[in-house]
C-alpha cells in the first residue's frame, strides 16, 4: 500500500511549500507530461520527479520499496509495447507514468492528509450550500481511513482461505471480505453516533 | 445517572431483544455480564439511542434519550469491542481534533488541547501517524482518549478489551478506572466484574440479577452451568 504512511512530518523544501501548490503542480505535471513526445525530455521529467521524491526524505525502507514498486509498475506499462510493438514508444509510456507517480509520492510524503483534506473542502466550497462543508470533509477523511481498512480485511480473508485450501477460489475470498467490510461500515457508522458527529449541535436555551 | 423505565428494545421484525427493564445504575463502575447473544450489548445501546426504545424511556442525567439524543450522546462515551472500527480519521492527532471540534473552535487552540490530551494517555510522539499503522491496543486507547476528550459523564464500554493481549488489556483496564466517569462496562471478564460497584446479570433478553458483584458473578456462573448441562444431556 503506497498511501498516507509515507507522509512524515519534516521541515524540507517540498514540505514548506503550501498543499494547494504542490496539488495544482502535481496536477499539471500529470496534464502536461502525457503530450511531451520526446523521450529524452520524459526520462529528464522522471528523473526530476524522482530527485524530488527523494528530497523528501522518506525513511529508507519504505522509500525504496515505494520506489521499486512505482518502477515496476511503470515497467508493466511500457511492456506490452517493448514486446510487440514498438520499445521507443514503450519507454516513452514507463517514462511517463513514473513522472506522475513520483510526483504524486512526492507531494503525499510532504503533505499532511489534514493539510490536503482543506485543500479538497475548498475546492468543494461551492457546494457548500447544499452539502455542509465540515460532512464533506468527515467524508473525505472516512474514505482515506477505510482504504488500508479495505486491504486490511482482504488480505486476511486471502490468508484464511489459503488456509482451508481455497486460494483458487474467488468467492472464497470475495463473500467474506464482503460481509466483513458491510460490518465494519456499520460500525463505523454507530461509532459516528455515538460520537455525536451526527448530531446537529444541542439546541441552546435561546434556540428552544 | 442512568435510570431504565419499563425500556424495551425489539428489532425490526418484531423479536425482543430486551424485554422491559426498570432499573436504576448510579454506581461508579457498573459491570454488566451475561452470555453470548443474551441482549447486554443490545441493553447499554439503548442508553445512547444505537438501539432504539420500542416502549418505555431512558434516561442519562434527567434527558431522556428518545427526545434529547443530541444532549445524551454529548454526556455519554461509547468504547466499542473493534478499535479500528472507532477511529474515524486518518491520523492519530486528528481523531482527537475531531473530538474536540464542537468544544475548541479556534484551530491551533485545538491542536494544542489534541497535544496535551495525547500525552495523557501515552500517545506521545504519535500525533502524525497514521491509525492504520498502530497496533489494537493502542487503537483502543486511542478510542478511548478520543471519546474522553469531550469530557463525557459516563463512559459506556462494550468488551474493550476481548480482542487485546494481556498486557494491553491492563493497560485499558487501568485507564478506565481511572478516568472519573462513571463506568458501564460489558464483559466476560468474571474477575474485572467483581471489582465492579454494580454488577447486571442479563440472560435471554432480561436482567435477571441487579446488585453485589460477587452475588452476581455467582448467579452468572451457576445459571452458565446449568444451561450448560441442558445442552449436553
Ligand atoms: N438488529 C437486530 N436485529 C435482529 N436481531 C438482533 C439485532 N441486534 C441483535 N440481535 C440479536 O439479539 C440478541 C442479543 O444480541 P446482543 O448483541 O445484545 O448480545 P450480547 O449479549 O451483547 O452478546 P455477545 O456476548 O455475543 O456480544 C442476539 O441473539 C442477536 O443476534
Ligand atoms: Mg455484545
Amino acid at each position: 500500500m503506497i498511501g498516507v504512511e509515507l507522509y512524515r512530518p519534516l521541515r524540507t523544501p517540498l514540505h514548506m511549500l503550501p498543499a494547494w501548490l504542490k496539488l495544482a503542480g502535481l496536477a499539471s505535471v500529470a496534464l502536461s507530461v502525457f503530450r511531451i513526445h520526446d523521450v529524452t525530455t520524459v526520462g529528464i521529467m522522471a528523473a526530476a520527479a524522482l530527485t524530488l521524491f527523494i528530497s523528501t526524505r522518506p525513511p529508507a525502507r519504505l522509500g525504496l520499496r515505494t520506489v521499486v514498486l512505482l518502477m515496476a509498475f511503470a515497467a508493466l506499462g511500457g511492456a506490452f509495447h517493448w514486446i510487440f510493438g514498438d520499445p521507443s514508444r514503450g519507454t516513452h509510456i514507463a517514462l511517463t507514468l513514473a513522472t506522475v507517480m513520483f510526483t504524486a509520492v512526492a507531494v503525499t510524503a510532504s503533505t499532511s492528509m489534514d493539510a490536503m483534506l482543506q485543500v479538497f473542502g475548498l475546492l468543494l466550497w461551492p457546494l457548500r450550500r447544499w452539502i455542509p462543508h465540515t460532512t464533506l470533509a468527515l467524508a473525505a477523511s472516512l474514505v482515506v481511513r477505510t482504504v488500508p481498512e479495505v486491504a486490511r480485511i482482504l488480505q486476511e480473508s486471502a490468508v484464511a482461505a489459503r488456509a482451508r485450501g481455497l486460494q483458487r477460489n474467488p468467492r472464497a475470498i470475495a463473500i467474506p471480505s464482503g460481509i466483513r467490510v458491510v460490518h465494519h461500515a456499520l460500525t463505523v457508522g454507530d461509532a459516528i453516533t455515538a460520537r455525536g458527529l451526527a448530531d446537529v449541535a444541542p439546541p441552546t436555551r435561546d434556540s428552544l | 445517572m442512568i435510570h431504565f423505565d419499563r425500556a424495551e428494545c425489539r428489532a425490526p421484525d418484531g423479536t425482543v431483544l430486551v424485554k422491559p427493564t426498570t432499573l436504576t445504575w448510579d454506581a461508579s463502575h457498573v459491570a454488566v455480564i451475561g452470555a453470548n447473544g443474551s441482549g447486554k450489548s443490545t441493553l447499554v445501546r439503548m442508553i445512547n439511542g444505537l438501539a432504539p426504545l420500542s416502549s418505555g424511556t431512558v434516561t442519562v442525567g434527567g434527558h431522556s434519550v428518545k427526545t434529547h439524543g443530541a444532549q445524551v450522546r454529548s454526556q455519554v462515551g461509547f468504547l466499542f469491542t473493534d478499535p479500528s472500527a472507532q477511529l474515524i480519521m486518518p491520523t492519530v492527532i486528528e481523531d482527537v481534533e475531531l473530538s474536540l471540534r464542537k468544544l475548541v473552535k479556534n484551530r491551533e487552540e485545538r491542536r494544542e488541547r489534541a497535544r496535551e490530551h495525547l500525552d495523557r494517555f501515552g500517545l506521545t510522539g504519535k500525533e502524525d501517524v497514521p491509525v492504520h499503522s498502530l497496533s489494537g491496543g493502542q487503537q483502543q486507547l486511542l478510542a478511548l482518549a478520543s471519546i474522553s476528550a469531550t469530557e463525557p459523564s459516563i463512559i459506556i464500554a462494550d468488551e474493550p478489551t476481548t480482542l487485546l493481549d494481556r498486557r494491553w488489556r491492563r493497560v485499558i483496564g487501568d485507564m478506565l478506572a481511572s478516568l472519573p466517569t462513571q463506568l458501564i462496562e460489558v464483559t466476560h471478564d468474571l474477575e474485572a466484574a467483581t471489582r465492579a460497584d454494580q454488577c447486571v446479570v442479563v440472560d435471554q433478553a432480561e436482567v435477571v440479577f441487579s446488585g453485589e458483584p460477587a452475588h452476581a458473578v455467582a448467579h452468572y456462573v451457576e445459571l452458565m452451568d446449568t444451561s450448560a448441562k441442558d445442552a449436553l444431556s
